[in-house]
């Protein structure tokens, strides 16, 4: 038996230690002190960078799994956790000034945002099914938490017991999902599973089948594809901006990078059982997405199918997923970085924007002249747009590019002309939004309360996703520094296969 | 920085530069972006001079851009894409001091939209890589968007949306090709490239080829526009201010039938010779339809535009009689085009600028008040019908020349284009300028000022020029032609040998067993 707990071990956990101690000390701290929310907001700022810079230096120490196979802090786990640590050190910036026209600044928040953060590490580095549903679990119940947030809110109240309770029932599935899995393995060890399928014949029989597709649904749900996707409009509406980005950019990233490495690493071998679904499912998502989305004009409810038509180009990403190329994955792993980014930057202006008399959140009007009166959120807001719709020269356009690559690559060239025609289809509603700002007369003035973390936020996004587009990479890392990372980062996984 | 790179960035950090200047600085930011773009000009004249006549590509560079992924900055510029570039740093300049003085809103932003265009322009035109082509080809819509979008007209809305969506659809389809051929060329030989030549070498089988060819056709057919993916053009025009119209029909348009002859056409040869038939039809409709609604236009603009569906009808059926002389044609019908619909864009830029109506019934001797405008307008009209000694009659004559070669019929279509081109473009002239004044708004119009008069003079004299002495032209991208027709000649050999003898061996036993 291996010692479970070394100082090694503690140094690969550290960003979770950095991350979840910080919730508890924010937490206490809310608890005798609740005039001092300033200053919260910047320690819990501080605990995400010290999060980063753990992260960052684990990036190079070897590692395989550790705690008797439940997690596994390799490559792929860091990177995501990189990614949503820095989500979610944006949504801190972008909250700031929200909470406080809201009166909802609290310290609670903070904890609430760093505790799913820590959930979100152990979902990315899970190896082992229980840990991908502790990481799930620790990450939803803050989210349903903050998703309320704005307790005397209606909208708010309907859209934290939407995503609660629909959330546990998804939850439901992906637990019996679980239980099957370890009935006929005997194992819920990433690893343990392939080794006894492929050792019991399991691959492609009924049961071990029907246990993927019940686990399939809990991650359809997470990551809102067709049809789990209900939620995601009024839930993104409810919620308080900042905790709409995060969900759109952190909660989809962890929870496809755990759906990746599962079906990656696990359930590969039975891949000709579960593509078509994952076809169906990616058509559906996109089309469904892209369609509902034309016709909103509550800008929220637009980036609550845009976010859905988006989980559907990923999920042409994953059926593309194979076993002898790693574009595919490596190509899922670019756009979520860049979708993050772009949704964060998109969510940040909405944040500005938001005052405390329009709890039903923006409509398209509120944009109109924008770009005309302040050139500078025009100018970020079209890019984010732009990106969304994938025209180049921003990184949208290369994330979608690369996606359709992996496609066309695996004979899916078919998926990939469904694919371009919904990306064309979504142009009218994304570029809608620059209609408003810079085609249309201005009949409302929103006012716009830009603070330095909303701009710090929008400058950086823009910056990303600029610089994704087109930068091979150099002094700073670029496309061709990311595509390195991901690779490196799949290579341990295949490796682990 | 290679030349030919210097000339692609040299707009796109002008526009940069332009950002920095403050917004109320109308004139600064007008000579700053007059000056920067006369500037490329001038750096391009030496692509001139640099360029040696032959049929390669040549002043470009190849470096790795993302070479995991295959993708290379490659670029280079042959007979064909030379004159192509120069026109875009030729009418750009002209387009800025143009609009001068009708872009009175937003000037920074116009013309930070203006270079930006212009950067995308010619960098669609000098890629040998078929991702920064795309890059590039798709980077021209977003200026080209908010030019209509800010500085339209009326339905500017409608029209730049559907300006957007329209080509953006054609264009996605090809990056699914562009990506097939690339993975199917890697199937073959192992190597992962956008490089241009190097794809060219890839075989797929006739159907494959067939819907590639269909992809990209599509694409650079909605740019073209050929007919029936025209009617995106007609609402982009009369919605643009003048500089967008000038600069859509003088080089946007050009775009998809130098894709045609750039990629599409060399890339799928054989597809490209099987769809002649279906090519030629449409394009001989577009020349008819387009000439005979360009008749019962009100609007002048409106008239313009449909002359343009009918004028690129010429252009797609030169390249695709496929001999030098169509060819040929075809491709100096592009920069005649480019020069003699522009001129015509900003001469109605003016009276519009003037009157704020564009409607023929509005007007009527004109040549009273406007005797200077009304001489150029008449010289850029007999340029646009294709009167020698102007240059609209070298590549109408020379398309003619080809069409009846090969077909005929085409002749004799194209040629009833012709002069249903001369009856609705004189029937306009005289409605407008002849007569008498019948509207007394028009009793005091203004003639041209000095500034728009030095707007002109540049491009008529290369009207006169390209009509009298063409050869400089035709020299220099002559062996480019060749080399394109050549090949073209040698896969028609290469389908009708294959065609018979595959027949031949296939159908040999049956014949020998089925008869006896």
């Amino acid at each position: 038996m291996m010692p479970v707990f070394t100082a090694d071990i503690a140094r690969q956990l550290m960003p979770l230690f950095i991350l979840a101690g910080g919730a508890m000390v924010l937490l206490a701290w809310s608890a005798v002190s609740v005039r001092t929310a300033r200053a919260q907001q910047a320690f819990a700022a501080l605990v995400h960078v010290a999060a980063l810079f753990s992260i960052v230096s684990l990036w190079n120490m070897p590692t395989g799994p550790i705690l008797n196979g439940m997690l596994v802090v390799d490559r792929f786990g860091l990177f995501f956790s990189a990614l949503c640590t820095i989500c979610s050190l944006g949504t801190i910036l972008i909250s700031a000034g929200y909470l406080k026209r809201f009166g909802i600044l609290r310290g609670e928040y903070y904890s609430l945002l760093l505790l799913a953060t820590a959930g979100m590490f152990v979902l990315v580095t899970a190896y082992d099914l229980m840990s991908v549903f502790m990481g799930i679990e620790l990450m939803s119940l803050a989210i349903y938490i903050i998703v309320g947030f704005r307790r005397r809110d209606f909208l708010a109240n309907e859209a934290a017991m939407k995503y609660f309770l629909l959330g546990a029932f998804a939850i439901a599935f992906f637990l019996y999902g679980m239980s099957l899995i370890y009935g006929l393995c005997g194992t819920l060890n990433f690893k343990g599973i392939i080794v006894e399928a492929v050792a019991r014949e399991l691959v492609t029989t009924p049961p071990f089948l029907f246990a993927i597709a019940l686990i399939l649904v809990g991650f359809v749900f997470k990551v809102s594809a067709v049809p789990f996707h209900m939620w995601v409009p009024d839930v993104y509406q409810g919620a308080p901006s900042p905790v709409t980005g995060y969900m759109a950019a952190a909660v989809k990233a962890a929870s496809f990078a755990a759906f990746l490495r599962l079906f990656y690493m696990s359930f590969v071998s039975s891949r000709a059982h579960w593509i078509d679904i994952i076809v169906v499912l990616a058509i559906a998502t996109m089309t469904v997405g892209n369609v509902i989305g034309l016709v909103q004009r509550n800008v929220k409810r637009m980036l609550a199918y845009s976010s859905i038509a988006h989980a559907g180009y990923l999920l042409v990403g994953m059926a593309a997923l194979g076993l002898d190329n790693t574009h595919a994955a490596s190509s899922i792993m670019f756009y979520l970085i860049v979708y993050a980014f772009m949704t964060l930057g998109a969510f940040a202006l909405l944040c500005a924007l938001e005052s405390r008399d329009d709890s039903r959140g923006l409509e398209l009007e509120d944009f109109s002249g924008l770009g005309l009166r302040r050139p500078a959120l025009g100018f970020a807001m079209t890019v984010f747009m732009l990106a969304m719709a994938g025209i180049p020269p921003t990184a949208g356009f290369f994330g979608k590019y690369y996606i359709f690559n992996a496609a066309v690559e695996r004979g899916l060239t078919w998926l990939a002309v469904v694919g371009v025609l919904n990306s064309a289809l979504s142009l009218y509603y994304y570029l809608r939004v620059v209609v408003y700002m810079y085609f249309r007369k201005t009949r409302v003035e929103t006012p716009v309360f830009d603070d330095w973390g909303v701009r710090t936020v929008l400058i950086v996004s823009v910056a990303v996703v600029l610089w994704l587009g087109l930068a091979p990479g150099g002094l700073v890392p670029g496309i061709e520094t990311i595509l390195s990372w991901t690779n490196d980062s799949l290579d341990r996984i295949v490796s682990l296969r | 920085m290679d030349i030919l790179s210097l000339v692609t960035f040299l707009p796109l950090f002008a526009a940069v530069a332009l950002a920095f200047f403050p917004a109320r600085a109308t004139g600064a930011i007008r000579w700053f972006a007059l000056l920067a773009s006369t500037a490329v000009f001038a750096v391009s004249l030496q692509l001139l001079g640099a360029f040696q006549i032959n049929p390669d590509l040549q002043l470009g560079v190849s470096k790795p851009w993302i070479p995991s992924l295959g993708i290379s900055y490659t670029t280079g510029i042959d007979g064909i894409s030379l004159f192509l570039v120069l026109l875009v740093t030729f009418l750009t300049p002209i387009t800025a001091l143009g609009c001068f003085s009708n872009i009175e809103e937003r000037v920074k932003e116009f013309f930070i939209c203006l270079l930006a265009l212009e950067t995308a322009m010619i960098g669609a035109f000098v890629s040998l890589d078929l991702f920064l082509f795309y890059i590039f080809w798709e980077a021209m819509l977003i200026p080209m968007y908010f030019m209509i979008g800010i500085w339209g007209g009326e339905r500017k809305i409608y029209a730049t949306v559907k300006f957007f969506i329209y080509t953006m659809v054609g264009s996605l389809l090809m990056l699914v090709a562009i990506l097939y051929v690339v993975h199917a060329h890697r199937a073959q030989t192992g190597n992962l490239t956008f490089d241009l030549m190097t794809l060219m070498g890839t075989t797929f089988s006739s159907p494959e080829q067939w819907l590639l060819f269909l992809a990209f056709a599509l694409a650079f057919a909605i740019k073209v526009p050929m007919f029936p993916f025209h009617t995106w053009l007609p609402d982009a025009h009369v919605e643009a201010p003048t500089p967008g119209s000038v600069i859509l029909a003088g080089v946007l348009l050009k775009m998809g039938t130098y894709g045609f002859i750039r990629f599409a056409m060399p890339m799928f040869p054989e597809a490209a010779i099987r769809a002649i038939p279906l090519i030629a039809a449409l394009s001989l409709i577009g020349i008819i339809y387009g000439a005979c609604v360009a008749m019962v236009q009100q609007d002048v603009k409106k008239l313009v535009a449909y002359s343009s569906v009918s004028h690129l009808g010429f252009v797609m059926l030169g390249l695709f009689a496929m001999n030098t002389h169509a060819v040929e044609g075809a491709i100096l019908g592009m920069i005649n085009h480019g020069i003699s619909t522009g001129a015509l864009f900003l001469l109605v830029g003016v009276i519009y600028e003037r009157r704020h109506t564009r409607l023929i019934s509005e007007y009527g001797g004109l040549t009273k008040v406007m005797p200077v405008y009304t001489t150029i307008f008449l010289i850029v009209t007999l340029s646009s019908i294709g009167l020698p000694p102007l240059n609209g009659f070298v590549h109408e004559f020379l398309i003619l020349l080809g069409a009846f070669q090969v077909n005929a019929w085409w002749g004799i279509l194209a040629a009833t284009g012709v002069v249903l081109g001369a009856i609705y473009m004189l029937w306009m002239f005289q409605r407008v300028f002849f007569g008498e004044i019948t509207n007394e708004k028009n009793a005091s119009l203004k003639d041209l000022s000095p500034r728009e008069l030095l707007v002109f003079a540049p491009l008529i004299v290369m009207i006169f020029w390209m009509g009298v002495y063409s050869k400089p032209f035709v020299e220099r991208m002559e062996p480019a032609v060749n080399k394109f027709v050549s090949q073209m000649d040698a896969t028609r050999a290469a389908m009708n040998g294959t065609t018979f003898d595959g027949a031949s061996v296939q159908l040999d036993p049956n014949r020998e067993t089925a008869p006896r």
